[in-house]
């Protein structure tokens, strides 16, 4: 018997083990379970802070142009289990795939994370000349026009020595930001967000996008900080973000010598994150820790808006975001992307 | 269960890391290591990276601060800096080549900072055209600027107010003008001035000189941005070029052998003879109106400023900004753990603090949140409030073929060559049993390939009683003739070269200045290159001062016909000083290798002159 009782107990002991080492191994397998996180450059910071609080998020910062030709033809591992960005770079890339007759990558519910007004930073020497020559509001068909003309600065009522019409942004071909401000350039140009691949055929508006695009100075790094860094001597206005702007104006020593401008209508680059169709846990993890309180602080603390969390230093109340982002389709913004590598040649 | 052990797991986890970081701190520390010096502490992971010479003292100083500091060490790694100078143009070179012998050139850097960007765009392309990935960063990755200075046109006070600046502007079509009018200052009411005379350096080596040629191009095209090929191909632009390079004085591989010979100059009254304009970066202004004309001050210096100051000019078609990037390198020998170390020390070099430090060596910060400040003041001679406009960065291939063209457009020289074939040429030199007469003779027929075709070249070789008829101390091996037709003979000749007797190195400096004196040509640079591995051993001629008076009064003075002598200091027994001496009396600059093995290196910066 008392055999028989040793032998039972150590069956229970074996199986007791087993249960446990399998309920570690699973345990251990959540937590090294890795979570690869893809950001756009402007969304570096923010993601930085997501990846030093929960160490299962392996961070790569990517300018959102390069990750969308990569998984825009990617046919195995797309090397992410989730992608910060603004909209709407994601359904460029599945438009893109759709027409390379490959699958959709990204799930279509994609909230809203935080949003940020386009905005066009500009000397205020240089804000007065162009009130003038714009019919007092600064607009980007107007500093189009004035980028575009031969005679530069004296032939719109700036001085002389302004030299050229010096407008910058990031690079539509790859930076995020970029493609989204030549999106609200463009429909600044018709009047409407709605514009078609057609009206990009359109003379006098290839004419105004030549004569603007081809006028852009080329910057290493961030136009805005080139521009704070050296003066007018780099850019006399560039577009980007609210968010970018914003807190950048509010620490630079030459921040005060800038106005910041809302160009009508406002348009927003908004944070999406896009999550891959097919993914068993891993997206449901990433939304919660992306859409988590403390992604929402840091997007907030990086100078984007977020309801509900306090405003990063230099991003003002107003003016009110609009209800959508009145951007140009992802389609159209694909095809500027073509017409735009077209003018400059780059 | 769970929720009550995973912050408890975190905890020891952070603990861990706070104890590492901790102990990584500790090891920094304890180094007692500073200014990039001394060994790696223990745990602590090396960044060695590799700066032009401009700023060379403002990395130590931001490195002696960062090692053994708090910023030194993160959870993962600690870093420890290790500085070396390097010029822009040559660790481009050393880099595309994988940057071999690390003996002789160095370690291999994790980080670069060339004084321009333009060096990494230049190096990326090289490495497009060998098939190779390239090193340096681009589009959202592209390296930070640590600093800027714009490059602008340094010219004595009064010249710059005889051409009314700042109420005119000025830009380089203005200066192409001055150096082809035939009454030069003259045609301004000063025609005690002399001809207009242009200082530049070499753009395969300087910044400067590098942007001063892409805003020469773009002045000749009337472009500020996107110059190309095409634009670089086309007759007037390439008139427009040679005509700008007709008026230089000489080349040289740093813009601070002209700033030097300036400041002598003007302690003699000199200095508007000299050079009525150098292309230099903004920085080098401010240093030469404070004394300091090479931005080094040594221990005991006292900077005294010049009679004469300078004014910095900002061309009037814009110009180009050295922004001094900080560069991880994607090199095959940079590990992950190196770039993270390095990261370490970029965001130090980028904090406000350490950028207020910045400016204080002269320089323009490259974080926007510094304000630019004293000493970038008019008091100074440079203007904060300039410049206006900026060119635009050529593209790559662009980049290359300027420095290209500008080996053929540059100002012709006619050189003679003076080698020292005395007996202590014949010591041994090497590990390999090569004597300095060896190692010399190689490097001077390398030499000879950075001569362009039209330049003018001869060979002389010195040593007593060289020569059974008078003059009896050197022989002209080759007469100075056109290197294109000469080239291989004096290479054959220079293979065929033993060592002899002793040194009369007086007696052939003086002879060879003057042999190229009584030949000048004014369309070219005329130059003497003098290498030499001892001291005068000639009781023949032993009156050093009488030759340095020779020297001098050749060179000063509107009129004069200046022949620039190059000594170069070969062997540990060779006599640097009076080399130097006999440098300054010819407005050149002397250069040592008195590591034998540094001879070729030497020699190629020496031609760069020409």
């Amino acid at each position: 018997m008392r055999r028989v009782l040793a032998v039972v107990a150590a069956i229970a002991m074996v199986a007791g083990s087993l249960a446990l080492r399998g309920r570690l191994d699973k345990r251990s397998a959540d937590q090294a379970q890795v979570l690869r996180l893809t950001c756009a450059t402007e969304l570096e910071t923010p993601c930085m802070v997501l990846a030093k609080d929960d160490t299962r998020i392996k961070v790569t910062v990517e300018a959102a142009g390069t990750t969308a030709d990569r998984l825009a033809t990617s046919e195995s591992d797309i090397g992410l289990e989730g992608w910060l960005t603004t909209a709407p770079w994601p359904d460029i890339v599945d438009q893109e795939r759709r027409a390379h007759s490959l699958e959709p990558l990204f799930a279509s519910s994609r909230p809203t994370l935080a949003r940020s007004p386009l905005v066009i930073a500009v000397w205020k020497d240089r804000a007065a000349a162009l009130g003038g020559h714009c019919g007092g509001t600064v607009g980007w068909r107007c500093l189009g026009d004035a980028a575009g003309t031969a005679g530069g600065w004296p032939a719109i009522g700036g001085r002389a020595e302004w030299g050229p019409v010096k407008v910058g942004h990031g690079l539509p071909a790859t930076d995020g930001v970029g493609l989204l401000v030549l999106g609200q350039a463009v429909g600044s140009w018709f009047g409407r967000p709605d514009v078609s691949t057609i009206d990009l055929d359109d003379g006098a508006f290839q004419g105004w996008f030549g004569g603007l695009e081809r006028s852009v100075p080329t910057s290493a790094g961030s136009p805005l900080e080139t521009m704070l860094a050296t003066g007018p001597a780099a850019f006399d206005a560039v577009g980007t973000t609210e968010a970018e702007a914003g807190p950048q104006l509010a620490r630079a020593a030459r921040g005060k010598q800038v106005d910041l401008l809302y160009p009508s209508p406002m348009a927003t680059a908004d944070v999406v994150l896009a999550v891959p169709v097919g993914k068993a846990k891993a997206p449901a993890t990433l939304r919660g820790v992306v859409g988590g309180s403390a992604a929402r602080r840091a997007l907030a603390v990086a100078g984007w808006r977020v309801d509900g969390q306090a405003k990063a230093q230099g991003v003002p109340d107003s003016p009110p975001l609009p209800a959508t982002s009145n951007l140009p389709t992802p389609g159209l913004l694909d095809a500027l992307r073509a017409r735009w590598h077209e003018v400059t040649g780059k | 269960m769970r929720r009550a052990r995973f912050p408890a797991q975190r905890a020891a986890r952070a603990l861990v890391v706070a104890v590492a970081t901790a102990m990584m701190a500790a090891a920094c520390t304890s180094s007692g290591g500073v200014g990039g010096a001394g060994a790696v502490p223990k745990g602590c992971t090396a960044v060695d990276m590799a700066s032009s010479p401009e700023k060379i003292d403002l990395i130590t100083d931001l490195t002696r601060r960062f090692n053994g500091s708090a910023a030194a060490t993160s959870a993962k790694t600690c870093a420890f800096v290790r500085v070396q100078k390097k010029s822009s143009g040559t660790a481009e070179q050393l880099l595309a080549q994988g940057w071999p012998d690390e003996t002789t050139n160095g370690p291999r850097p994790t980080v670069w900072s060339p004084a321009s960007s333009a060096w990494g765009a230049i190096l990326n392309e090289q490495l497009r055209t060998a098939g190779q990935p390239p090193m340096v960063p681009t589009g959202a990755a592209a390296p930070k600027p640590i600093q800027l200075t714009p490059l602008v046109i340094a010219m004595p006070k009064p010249m710059a107010d005889a051409l009314g600046y700042p109420q005119t502007s000025i830009g380089y079509g203005d200066i192409l003008k001055l150096a082809q009018d035939p009454a030069g200052w003259g045609g301004k009411g000063h025609p005690e001035w002399g001809p207009f005379r242009l200082g530049k350096t070499n753009p395969n080596f300087s910044t400067s000189a590098l942007s001063a040629t892409i805003a020469e191009y773009y002045a000749a095209t009337g472009k500020t941005r996107d110059l190309s090929n095409e634009d670089l191909a086309r007759p007037e632009v390439d008139a427009f070029a040679r005509g700008v390079e007709s008026s230089v004085v000489h080349y040289g591989d740093i813009t601070l052998t002209f700033l030097n010979n300036w400041y002598r100059n003007d302690a003699r009254g000199t200095a508007l003879t000299y050079a009525s304009a150098v292309a230099v970066e903004e920085k080098s202004v401010i240093d030469y109106n404070k004394g300091n004309p090479d931005g080094i001050l040594d221990p005991g210096e006292q900077p005294r400023p010049p009679k004469v100051p300078l004014v910095a000019i900002y061309p009037k078609e814009g110009t180009l900004f050295s922004d001094s990037p900080f560069i991880v390198l994607d090199a095959p020998w940079v590990t992950p753990q190196a770039k993270d170390a390095a990261r370490l020390f970029e965001q130090f070099v980028l904090q406000p603090d350490n950028q207020a430090r910045v400016l204080s060596f002269g320089f323009r910060p490259g974080n926007s949140q510094v304000a630019v400040g004293d000493p970038i003041t008019k008091a100074n001679g440079v203007d904060p409030d300039q410049p206006q406009n900026v060119l635009g960065l050529p593209d790559p291939a662009v980049l290359v073929k300027v420095i290209d063209l500008w080996g053929q457009q540059r100002k012709s020289a006619r050189v003679l060559m003076v080698l020292d074939v005395s007996g202590s040429m014949g010591e041994p030199a090497d590990k390999e049993g090569n004597t300095k007469l060896d190692l010399a003779k190689q490097a001077a027929i390398d030499s000879l390939g950075q001569f362009k075709a039209d330049d003018q070249v001869g060979l002389r070789i010195f040593s007593t009683d060289i020569s059974a008829t008078p003059p009896t101390d050197y022989v002209d091996l080759v007469p100075v003739g056109s290197i294109g037709d000469q080239r291989e003979l004096i290479a054959t000749k220079i293979r065929a070269l033993t060592p002899t007797q002793g040194t009369p190195l007086y007696t052939v400096a003086r002879d060879s200045y003057n042999l190229m004196r009584n030949s000048y040509d004014a369309a070219r640079i005329n130059a003497v290159m003098l290498l030499t591995d001892g001291k005068n051993e000639d009781p023949r001629n032993n009156n050093l001062d009488g030759l340095l008076n020779d020297l001098r009064a050749g060179n000063e003075g509107q009129s004069s016909r200046p022949v620039r002598v190059f000594p170069i200091a070969y062997g540990k027994d060779a006599d640097l000083g009076t080399l130097r001496r006999i440098a300054d009396a010819t407005n050149a600059a002397a250069y040592d290798a008195t590591n034998p093995t540094t001879i070729a290196a030497v020699l190629a910066a020496v031609v760069s002159n020409f």
